[in-house]
């Protein structure tokens, strides 16, 4: 695998993955780069093709969780968008995140279930969200999913069983309404 | 089963993760128990929302930003086409009349300012944070931790020589040719030097793009970590990086508040004037040591000048050398 097709297949998810760690769109790109590139330096190391999303959302990961001791260690928490106190900002995010245009009348029952998933994640610790990208978007496995993140397997199942949980509970009325 | 372990268990029944024998006793319960079946049901909804709105598009930049490294964006514009084309002309005599003294330095193992290395890597990452990026190996990404850290290495023990002062002697375009030839000179064939000497990369030589493509590009080394100093509850620190935002190249100190880490000020001791048509990280100065003396913060740049800075007035003058 070259290093462009390591990226046309992965970048989606590597991007993804680190929006739902870092809560912003400048962070997640400037991760997402840094993952790439470590990535592109060592893959004519990665002697199976076939690990190549693991080994690279584990980099990304890594990338994250780099960051964020460097961060703390700086004390520079507040300006990050995502502390999970900070309720008020991370409605922002949300509405950040959630799509910029106008939408028509159609549109609008959409935009409010993105606006209240938006909300809801917002809420939920980064790697809780980044663990339901691997899980519902990537359809990886539990024991992938520890694999990637370094969570022990049992954590990554109740972790994921809570974080439903608790995405169930804040979108409550907007489930019901529509009915399953 | 019971109820309430029949809860815990349904994210992963949905997940098709729960083992054999608990997902048939999960099962029975689900037929006598309309209020798990609801909780299933809601619970597959919120997957479905998950799947359909939590991506979002990666923005088009980042290819661009892995893939075409950095190049400052005028250096590239088409209207400075002939002048780039110029200066990597007069760059590439340069090389070649100082071909031997190149071999002469690379015995000596003096501090190298450009480094052959990935230029997005050296400048987004902090010494201190790459030190640390690299420390959990694995199996699965052994490799990229070995490539990573004797990069890692190799810049963190150049970028620790002091003495600045000839670094920044050379015409600022003849350096940035030198350092991409003397990459190639070092990895590939010295006829990899003469292309890079003798054409420019901007004339369509499929060599040159793809050595271009691949992201070899001369970069300085990262600046030396500069430890913040406590003193009286207040925090001076002289970050290279983030903190400064956009502007990396240097002078800039920052105070916090020693125990909530609250920005207090932040003030730049000395201007770098940054060319436009040149590489932004190979003009950068930055700030090579901060020490504090009765209030009074005695700064010293990479270039071999020093500043007092008054914490009390946050003016700073220089000092001389």
């Amino acid at each position: 695998m070259d290093a462009k097709e390591l990226f046309d297949k992965h970048a989606a998810m590597v991007y993804n993955l680190a929006l739902r760690l870092s809560g912003n769109a400048a962070d997640a790109q400037d991760i997402s780069q840094d993952a790439f590139i470590r990535a592109i330096r060592g893959l004519g190391g990665l002697r199976d093709g076939s690990i190549a999303g693991t080994w690279l959302y584990r980099i990304t990961m890594n990338v994250w969780k780099n960051r964020v001791r460097s961060e703390k260690r700086r004390s520079f928490w507040k300006t990050f968008s995502l502390d999970r106190e900070k309720e008020d900002e991370n409605d922002q995010n949300a509405l950040q995140i959630a799509s910029p245009e106008p939408p028509a009348d159609a549109a609008i029952e959409e935009r409010d279930e993105k606006e209240a998933l938006e909300k809801a994640l917002a809420a939920l610790d980064p790697e809780d969200r980044a663990i339901l990208v691997l899980r519902e978007i990537d359809g990886r496995s539990y024991e992938e999913i520890a694999g990637i993140t370094e969570i022990p397997l049992g954590t990554v199942k109740s972790r994921i069983s809570r974080s439903r949980e608790a995405l169930r509970q804040k979108m409550g009325s907007l489930l019901k309404d529509n009915g399953t | 089963m019971e109820h309430n372990t029949c809860r815990e268990n349904l994210s992963s029944f949905l997940d098709g993760e729960l083992p054999r024998e608990e997902k048939l006793s999960l099962e029975s319960h689900l037929a006598a128990c309309p209020g798990c079946r609801r909780e299933l049901a809601e619970l597959k909804r919120v997957s479905a929302v998950f799947r359909k709105h939590a991506m979002e598009p990666a923005p088009l930049s980042l290819k661009e930003a892995v893939f075409a490294e950095k190049p400052s964006a005028p250096f590239f514009s088409s209207w400075l086409k002939p002048a780039a084309a110029f200066a990597a002309a007069a760059a590439g005599l340069l090389i070649i009349l100082a071909l031997p003294k190149t071999g002469e330095r690379k015995q000596q193992a003096s501090p190298e300012v450009f480094q052959a290395a990935s230029p997005a890597s050296i400048e987004s990452l902090p010494a201190a944070y790459k030190e640390e990026a690299f420390q959990s190996p694995s199996a699965d990404d052994g490799a990229d931790a070995k490539e990573a850290s004797s990069f890692s290495a190799g810049s963190l023990a150049s970028g620790g020589g002091g003495g600045s002062g000839q670094r920044y002697a050379a015409p600022a375009a003849a350096r940035g040719a030198y350092g991409q030839a003397k990459f190639a000179g070092s990895l590939r064939s010295k006829e990899a030097v003469k292309a890079s000497a003798s054409s420019v990369p901007l004339t369509g030589d499929p060599a040159l793009a793809a050595f271009f493509a691949e992201g070899n590009m001369a970069k300085r080394a990262a600046p030396k970590t500069i430890p913040d100093i406590v003193a009286d509850g207040v925090r001076f620190s002289a970050s290279h990086w983030r903190e400064t935002g956009r502007l990396r190249n240097g002078g800039s100190i920052k105070a916090f508040d020693a125990r909530t880490s609250e920005l207090l000020w932040e003030t730049r001791v000395y201007e770098v004037p940054e060319d436009p048509n040149l590489e932004a990280d190979v003009q950068q100065v930055h700030i090579s040591s901060l020490a504090l003396k009765g209030g009074f913060l005695e700064i010293s740049d990479e270039r071999g000048s020093r500043y007092s800075l008054d914490t009390r007035t946050r003016k700073a003058e220089t000092l001389p050398r």
